[in-house]
């Protein structure tokens, strides 16, 4: 660049033209470098889910196949410009199961080789055509301990019947899941969701509702008390809890959901993208997240290495847990997100 | 007016810029060159005006590749995608929420702009009477706010406005207020949030066109018997027009796009069109849905602004000429 504003006063059109090629160009070599050999891209939402990854998959994992993995952010809408424009810089994916979901749908993965992949240690239905998911995390009841010194609400339905005020996430997926449970819905007949009844549930106590947008803002209120109980995932408050915040929270009937990886359509280093999946559902490396962040294995080998303390933080399937259907909402978010949204300004 | 006028309207402005540049050039160019020596014959093809013109391929250029390019692919892709027709505008036109979505944007885009004239115009004031450091002091105190991401900002009033927060704390200890009031989610968070974020947009354009006001004509005012009152409001005021317009012009576009804050501070009621419109972008991934929003977000603005020339030309020639 510096060249070319020396030249300002002889700059043609076709200079100008080239300069701007020229800078296009270095750009794009750039981005060649970043995808290169011995480095793998791994495009994941940070914060504290990263740094568990990087402890648990990505450090070890490199030590094997002497590729370092490189993170990245895992904008969606970044994820959909590059398969269309046939220029993929991720070589693999992690977002929410349920957004992935919708993804695949869009064709925007590579079927996952389920010979690199060995799908009968896993859970039954983690293995996706598309994706895998790669924990278990839980949307459970969770409560201001100086707010509600006593009662705490043990279920959907006493939380939904608290007098104060109520957070829940500004999403359909996972709230309108609850609001069902908290109407007495049975979990096995949970989907598909009784959008109209979810809704008049929600109506009912709009009034004390607080819906927060990120995790960590949900994680705010509740700890600073701006609402009394409400909804949230686990891995925002175990932290906070554990250092004496004033949040208290249990799992029942709480509504279990997941991390997915996936390989993006195109991706420069298919094999070992697979590779660093597979690695990532050993026994052992599921051992090793569920240490660093509270969230359940998907490789039930896994909690045979795990000690008791670490084992009672973790989401469990069964009891009285439901998993999120994430079929459902890859089939259903549309009309849901649009009907969500009628309802906010209703 | 058909929906492809934007992405037009765009080049044609700097296309008119250009010819204009070159128009005034020339004429002051021609009757030099009998008396002195012109530049041509200095350095023979070498102009001023060729020079200028060519000053103006780069940004011209960028404009053009980064967005005015961008901005058609957007209004193109709403009409295509996911099926060709106007299916997307249907569905903005006749769901329900998108145009209400709309009018809310509108709404508060409007009370933010209103509230910072408010506080913006009398600090201005101050701002320009004042000299020296104590200017440079109230300029820089004005300025860095800036520096501070809007995100942070906004959090920042959450926890201003927060049950536990300084505010109710206040209100609950001087027993203003039995108990604590909730703020958040609500009208009061989101607006005094914006206006604090906009107010700089409106402060400095305000504050230099005041500064360029002729004090003279104040002192000529007073000569001839208007008491302050009236010399402010007769002279002052009408001067300081232009300044009031581009601060309004500006905070009321920038508050149409605006997002972080009132989706932190605000309750369902401020939903606005940009939250929506990453909604459909970045999570379902609807892309026509989002062009097809975004498209008729540029053209309301585009139409206000067209509007608010056609004000402004009227209330700033009467400014000018101090009508």
């Amino acid at each position: 660049m510096k060249t070319l504003d020396r030249s300002v006063p002889v700059i043609s059109r076709r200079a100008a033209l080239a300069g701007l090629g020229a800078t296009a160009l270095s750009l794009s070599t750039l981005d060649a470098a970043r995808a290169a050999e011995g480095r793998l891209v791994m495009a994941n939402g940070g914060g504290k889910l990263g740094d568990a990854y990087k402890i648990a998959f990505y450090d070890p994992w490199s030590k094997i196949s002497s590729m370092e993995v490189v993170a990245t952010g895992n904008n969606p809408a970044q994820l959909k410009a590059m398969v269309e424009q046939k220029n993929m810089q991720w070589d693999l994916a992690q977002g929410p199961a349920e957004g992935f979901a919708v993804y695949a749908e869009q064709g925007l993965f590579e079927p996952i080789d389920y010979s690199v992949i060995d799908k009968s240690k896993l859970v039954a239905g983690v293995a996706r055509e598309f994706f895998i998911m790669t924990d278990f995390a839980a949307y459970h009841i969770a409560w201001n301990t100086k707010n509600l010194k006593s009662k705490p609400p043990k279920n959907w339905a006493e939380l939904f019947a608290v007098s104060g005020r109520i957070g829940l996430w500004k999403r359909p997926f996972q709230t309108l899941e609850v609001a069902l449970l908290a109407d007495g819905v049975a979990p096995s007949k949970l989907y598909p969701l009784d959008l109209d009844r979810a809704f008049s549930v929600l109506t009912k106590i709009k009034s004390k509702l607080l819906l927060w947008d990120t995790g960590a803002q949900g994680a705010q209120v509740l700890i600073d008390g701006e609402i009394d109980a409400g909804a949230i995932w686990n891995g925002r408050v175990q932290g906070p809890k554990d250092q004496g915040a004033s949040v208290d929270f249990h799992f029942n009937e709480a509504l279990l959901l997941s991390d997915a990886w996936a390989i993006p359509k195109g991706s420069p280093n298919k094999k070992k993208a697979m590779e660093l999946l597979a690695h990532s559902l050993t026994a052992s490396a599921q051992a090793a997240f569920s240490r660093a962040i509270p969230y359940g294995p998907v490789n039930p080998g896994a909690l045979a290495l795990l000690d008791d303390k670490t084992k009672a933080m973790l989401p469990k399937l069964g009891g009285s847990t439901t998993m999120l259907n994430v079929d459902y909402w890859a089939k259903n978010l549309p009309e849901a997100q649009a009907r969500f949204d009628k309802w906010l300004l209703s | 007016m058909t929906n492809g006028c934007c992405p037009d309207r765009a080049p044609s402005l700097t296309r008119g810029d250009l010819s204009r540049h070159g128009l005034r050039t020339r004429r002051r160019a021609a009757p030099q060159s009998k008396y002195i020596l012109s530049t041509n014959e200095l350095h023979p093809g070498w102009s001023i005006e060729n020079f200028y013109r060519k000053f103006l391929w780069l940004p011209t250029a960028f404009i053009g590749v980064f967005f005015v390019g961008p901005i058609i692919a957007v209004t193109i892709r709403s009409f295509f995608d996911p099926a060709p027709g106007f299916g997307n505008y249907a569905e903005v036109l006749f769901s329900g929420i998108y145009l209400q979505v709309i009018w809310n944007t509108l709404g508060t885009a409007l009370i933010v702009t209103f509230l910072c004239l408010l506080i913006a115009y009398p600090l201005a004031y101050v701002m320009a009477k004042a000299k020296g450091s104590m200017l440079a002091v109230m300029t820089s105190i004005v300025v860095v706010s800036l520096w501070t991401s809007v995100v942070i900002r906004s959090y920042a009033w959450m926890v201003i406005f927060q049950r536990r927060g300084v505010l109710n704390n206040l209100l609950t200890s001087t027993g203003l207020t039995d108990g604590a009031i909730n703020f958040l989610p609500g009208a009061i968070a989101v607006n005094v949030g914006m206006v604090h974020i906009m107010l700089p947009f409106m402060v400095l354009p305000i504050l230099s066109n005041m500064r360029s006001i002729d004090t003279s004509l104040l002192t000529a005012a007073s000569v001839m018997g208007a008491n302050p009152w009236l010399s402010f409001y007769k002279v002052f005021l009408p001067l300081s027009f232009p300044g009031i317009s581009a601060g309004s012009a500006l905070v009321f576009m920038m508050s149409l796009g605006f997002f972080v804050t009132p989706a932190l501070l605000g309750g369902p009621r401020h939903l606005m069109v940009a939250v929506l419109i990453e909604q459909q972008a970045n999570r379902m991934l609807n892309w026509g849905m989002a062009s097809a929003l975004a498209t008729v977000l540029l053209l309301i603005t585009v139409v206000l602004y067209l509007l608010y020339l056609r004000v402004v030309r009227y209330a700033g020639g009467g400014a000018q000429y101090g009508r």
